[in-house]
């Protein structure tokens, strides 16, 4: 599991925790049933404390992303890898469309947006 | 929440100082940071847990055992204690230290304490006397984790330690907290360091606990608004901590900074560090 | 648990412990042949009565009394130490004594041969009784600020005695009564060092108790 904690961003660290397991989950590279590191040992690797750990993962396990088995640890949960899925398309199709009303007030057509798009994907 | 150490309303009166109403609550398998002004109290506290000082009122509970000015010599092995200043005789070497505590504790464990030795390059062919700073602490802390201890209390123990070391004594700190039997009150003023590893901080002064919160909240809640002079008054006095001017501008240190952006939107609000928050409470100079 | 602070006690009192025995065996080589050597024995009765004491000023320069109470060595332990100490180190010191009047029995087979000489036992019994009175001082007030009271506890009998011998006190005590007196002085000697013990136990127990550090 990759976990990058950036101090100055202003982002509260648990936060960036749950964002980048969540993000880990949803694109696959942690599988399904997977064990997650304990909350002790994260908050000694990254020397952040055991709460904010606790926090992360107890907020995961809010919005149904792990389970946390006491005794056991922490694993990556079943099945609402597809709703988050959804989630994700539903975005994506949001900004899309906010895209095209922004493209509407220029001269761009339908190719010139798919090019831009294109464009913008490579460059990641 | 089980609590290793639950101290509750400890008050003890020297003539020019009082500890008064201390109430701390330390969960199990956390790390508590305790900072303070020097004579603030925090050494005092740390006495009294330890039964070096005759409490006035108030009880202490050791995983759940009243160790109120009386401590069993069983509770006591479970204390690992770091004092700021080195307690071993000048004349005595490692191998003399390992045979008188062997003969000290019961769970003394002499494996341990020599891998501790050499993790941290103590010398063993020297006597104490001949130690530097740094090795004296080095040594005790050594000494305080080799009994098996479930607390680990330590009273400035890193003060005088190079960042080098002091980074790898948290670690050990780190390691220490692995099994959640274990516990750590750590009093410091390399407040960086309470901000790394901390759970918990409690911030005492003038005798009296000013918060006992976890560190994540402490660090998110509090902040600092930087105004001009004049600005500095239409602010609502509730969240005002402490201001401090000079002659171009005015730092505020407020108590919810959240809270204080949604009812100023444009304010220049910034983090705090624990340092920050101890030189705004004692209303010095801040040095930003 | 008290073994590891007796074994303290040694390794920091090695050096004295050195100096002791080159003494012993020092005056042992000056007492080949020659007569008396009773008053150095009782030097080293009197040599490890006070060196108790001086445990005191080592563990208050490195401040072990304060670590120590944070062990599993509580107070009263800490107090039965020191006393347990004071036993031993005089117990080593009639030891030494002993060893020397051998020699001197040796070298000069002329001379009486007593392990307990009444030197030696006034020795251990002034020693012990040194002790007595000093541990619950050391113990309210610090070995500093103990010192001139040792100075008079152990200034004041012996400037005592020499006023007194002086003015042939001593000479003129009816020897009827001197003889009765010496007879008794073991049984009385010893129910008062044996109550001045259990009573200087109890004070420092009890200062020990209540003190702060």
């Amino acid at each position: 599991m990759d976990i990058l904690i950036n101090n100055s961003s202003g982002i509260p660290i648990y936060e960036q925790i749950y964002n980048q397991v969540k993000t880990q989950i949803v694109t696959g590279q942690l599988k399904e049933g997977e064990a997650l590191p304990s909350m002790r040992l994260l908050a000694k690797e990254l020397r952040i404390s055991v709460i904010t750990t606790k926090r992360a993962y107890e907020e995961l396990e809010r919005d149904g992303l792990i389970e946390t088995i006491t005794g056991k640890g922490s694993f990556v949960g079943k099945q609402n890898i597809e709703v988050i899925r959804e989630e994700f398309l539903k975005e994506t199709e949001e900004h899309m469309q906010k895209a095209i009303e922004s493209a509407r007030h220029t001269d761009m057509n339908l190719q010139d947006l798919i090019e831009l798009l294109k464009m913008l994907y490579d460059f990641e | 929440m089980e609590y290793c150490l639950d101290i509750n309303n400890l008050t003890k009166n020297y003539p020019n100082f009082t500890l008064n109403n201390v109430s701390i609550q330390i969960p199990k398998g956390t790390i508590m940071g305790f900072i303070g002004e020097n004579g603030a109290g925090k050494t005092t506290t740390i006495k009294s847990i330890l039964n070096m000082v005759n409490i006035d009122s108030g009880t202490i509970f050791f995983n759940g055992h009243d160790i109120t000015n009386s401590a069993t010599s069983k509770d006591r092995e479970e204390i690992g204690v770091v004092l700021d200043e080195c307690c071993f005789h000048d004349a005595l070497r490692v191998k003399d230290i390992n045979l008188i505590m062997k003969n000290i504790y019961k769970n003394w464990d002499s494996t341990i304490f020599h891998s501790y030795i050499d993790q941290f390059h103590i010398p063993t062919n020297k006597t104490v006397k001949q130690f530097s700073k740094g090795n004296k602490m080095k040594l005790n802390l050594a000494v305080a984790l080799s009994h098996h201890p479930k607390l680990l209390i330590l009273d400035e123990a890193t003060s005088g330690l190079d960042p080098v070391i002091r980074s790898q004594i948290l670690d050990v700190f780190l390691d220490f907290i692995q099994d959640e039997e274990h516990t750590i009150l750590l009093s410091s003023h390399i407040t960086t360091d309470l901000e790394k590893i901390c759970d918990y901080i409690t911030f005492i002064q003038d005798g009296q606990i000013v918060f006992s919160q976890t560190k994540d909240d402490v660090l998110e809640r509090y902040g600092i608004v930087h105004c001009t002079n004049k600005e500095a008054g239409q602010f609502s006095p509730s969240f005002v901590i402490n201001q401090l001017t000079n002659a171009f501008n005015t730092s505020i240190l407020i108590n919810d900074k959240h809270a204080f952006l949604r009812q100023y939107p444009s304010a220049m609000v910034e983090d705090v560090t624990l340092e920050q928050i101890m030189l705004f409470y004692s209303g010095g100079k801040q040095s930003c | 648990m008290l073994r590891g602070l007796f074994i303290k006690d040694l390794i920091v009192l090695k050096k004295s412990f050195i100096i002791a025995l080159a003494l012993l065996i020092f005056y042992s080589i000056l007492g080949i042949g020659s007569g008396d050597l009773s008053f150095f024995a009782t030097y080293f009765v009197v040599f490890f009565s006070i060196i108790n004491i001086s445990t005191f000023s080592f563990d208050e320069q490195s401040k072990w009394m304060s670590y120590v109470l944070t062990t599993s060595i509580t107070r009263t332990k800490l107090v039965q130490s020191k006393y347990l100490n004071s036993f031993f180190f005089i117990l080593g010191g009639m030891l030494c004594s002993t060893i020397l009047s051998v020699v001197q029995h040796l070298t000069n087979p002329e001379t009486p041969f007593t392990i307990f000489s009444s030197y030696s036992i006034g020795a251990l019994a002034g020693g012990l009784l040194f002790n007595f009175i000093v541990l619950p001082i050391i113990f309210k007030l610090g070995s500093e600020n103990s010192r001139m009271i040792m100075l008079a506890v152990l200034g004041i009998p012996t400037v005592l005695v020499i006023i007194l011998s002086k003015n042939n006190v001593f000479a003129n005590i009816d020897s009827a009564f001197l003889t009765q007196f010496l007879k008794y002085l073991p049984y009385l000697g010893s129910v008062v060092l044996i109550l001045s013990g259990i009573l200087s136990y109890m004070i420092s127990l009890n200062i020990m108790k209540k003190k702060d550090f």
